[in-house]
């Protein structure tokens, strides 16, 4: 009667079920927008004092959306911010949302976090708690984050937290400061017991600036770090085969959005707007003068249903499961849902080539075979290829050695086919 | 007398009166089809778990209201399923005491 399943399969068959029947499993509530950092690569951070704290919901707001979202099937709340430790509630909000029964995520730098805050953690466990370092040093990491003391303040919460353990992972962002650091902040993460992870999928600021991008890898730089270690090309290799099923289904050969937002996802921003993702800004419906109910089943279900309008290269590209890009990253880059972001379809090709994948000419993408950057691409990857060599952790197979398999349609799968972070691949068992 | 939630407890050794009662911190979720217990507080004996019940684990724990014993509930599941006294006992008697293994339940005599 009480059967014992992973928690990875428990969290597909949920998954799963809402493709046929929209369900808001996943609610990623930004609290605030302010932060007591200011990182340069930041797509949202606000000042600790920004007169835009006002306009935050209340604890009374929170309070009703909780029931509106459980009552709409929630089951995954992620908290993220700006710093959500930033508004002195927050363990307030946090209360509430656990009596709802939410399976609770904390996004955190961690610099915050004291010892109240840790002992309130403790009793009232969050399902996980994933803290960002911007550098191994404490140069790097302050350098990044323009603030003197906020390495040591961000250590600090990392111990608070282990001290009682809590369900602690670390991460960190690949950018052209923190870049040659990511193994040695993966190797501190280890030998303390935790999981760790990183990505350098970088975007404009959600209020239009491009500042972030002036810390950017190159899409090459992006592929050199992952050839650093054994684990990360079959990664890879692994989600290019697990979802490219998913590519036929109509919710994402055929719509602007294809991924799983507006179908188990949302989010909603501290001022009460709900979106497809906390990156999209153009569509937005006001929790405050509506219920959740009506902005999920109608509003979002019209946006995330959205047709694209012209042909783009993407419709037919067999790597996109495996690609970062999405339609709200081409409206903060470009201002266009439907143009696709060359440094997310760069930095594919390239990954797609140094796993040996036979891709197919196609008029529309300019690094397929016989396309005008095609033979360019081709020298960026026989570097890297010479790269993995060298480094020895992981080796390329021989050119065009592969062909994608013709004879059998795989079943469909239903997941969700988000990339990016995988907030929830934390518990196992 | 009253079971503690902690790992273990045995309510097989229990008089089947004992009145069955649940902890106030946990949440019951009803999703796309799944019910779910959430315990939310370290109390909890396995706090990091979620319990999916079927459909009769359902009906068991709804009926576990501080006043119903398991033969209470034995009785109450022979009402409503097409199900053997003796059977419905094992089935409860062992539900039961694994709840009461994660600190879900308590029995008092």
């Amino acid at each position: 009667m009480i059967p014992q399943i992973g928690y990875n399969e428990f969290s597909r068959r949920l998954h799963g079920s809402v493709f046929t029947d929209r369900t808001p499993l996943d609610v990623t509530f930004e609290i605030t927008r302010r932060c007591p950092l200011t990182c340069l690569h930041c797509y949202n951070n606000l000042p600790m004092n920004d007169p835009a704290r006002r306009s935050e919901l209340t604890l009374d707001e929170y309070k009703r959306l909780f029931d509106e979202f459980a009552e709409l099937g929630t089951l995954w709340v992620l908290f993220t911010g700006g710093e959500i430790f930033a508004r002195p509630d927050f363990l307030e909000i946090y209360t509430e949302a656990k009596k709802r029964g939410f399976l609770i995520t904390l996004f955190t730098n961690g610099t915050l976090i004291n010892e109240k805050i840790a002992d309130y953690l403790a009793e009232y466990r969050p399902f996980a708690i994933e803290i960002t370092l911007y550098g191994h040093t404490r140069e790097t990491y302050e350098k990044l984050t323009r603030i003197p003391g906020s390495f040591d303040r961000c250590h600090r919460g990392i111990q608070l937290l282990l001290d009682r353990g809590l369900p602690l992972t670390l991460k960190t962002v690949g950018t052209t400061i923190t870049k040659d650091e990511i193994y040695e902040m993966r190797a501190f993460a280890e030998n303390l017991g935790l999981d760790f992870k990183f990505d350098s999928m970088m975007n404009p600021r959600i209020d239009c600036s491009q500042s972030p991008l002036d810390v950017r890898l190159t899409p090459e730089e992006v592929v050199e770090l992952d050839l650093k270690d054994a684990r990360r090309m079959p990664e890879w290799d692994q989600l290019y085969g697990r979802y490219r099923a998913a590519l036929s289904n109509p919710l994402v050969s055929e719509t602007v959005y294809s991924c799983g937002g507006g179908i188990a996802s949302c989010a909603v921003s501290p001022y009460g707007e709900m979106t497809i993702c906390v990156l999209s800004q153009v569509d937005r419906f006001d929790l405050r003068n509506g219920p959740a109910r009506e902005g999920w089943h109608h509003f979002l279900k019209e946006v995330r249903m959205l047709q694209r309008t012209q042909p783009v290269k993407c419709n037919s590209c067999e790597i996109r499961s495996m690609c970062s890009g999405c339609a709200a990253m081409s409206e903060l880059e470009y201002g266009d849902k439907e143009v696709p972001v060359d440094f997310f379809c760069r930095t594919n090709h390239i990954r797609a080539y140094l796993l040996g994948l036979d891709l197919k000419p196609n008029p529309l993408c300019e690094y397929r075979p016989g396309s005008e950057r095609y033979e360019e691409i081709q020298t960026s990857v026989a570097e890297l290829r010479r790269k993995a060599e060298e480094y020895g952790h992981w080796t390329p197979p021989t050119p065009h050695g592969r062909s994608l398999p013709v004879f059998q349609t795989p079943p469909p799968q239903t997941d969700d086919f988000c990339n990016g972070f995988n907030r929830y691949a934390v518990a196992e068992g | 007398m009253s079971i503690a939630p902690e790992q273990g407890s045995n309510l097989e050794t229990l008089p089947p009166d004992a009145r069955l009662s649940r902890i106030d911190q946990v949440v019951v979720r009803d999703i796309a089809g799944e019910t779910l217990l959430i315990p939310i507080r370290s109390n909890v004996a396995q706090l990091d778990s979620v319990f999916v019940l079927n459909e009769t684990g359902k009906f068991i724990w709804e009926n576990i209201d501080g006043t119903n014993s398991v033969h209470g509930i034995v009785t109450l599941m022979c009402d409503t399923f097409e199900v053997a006294g003796e059977e419905a006992e094992a089935d409860v008697t062992e539900f039961v005491g694994l709840l009461a293994s994660a600190g879900l339940v308590t029995a008092t005599v």
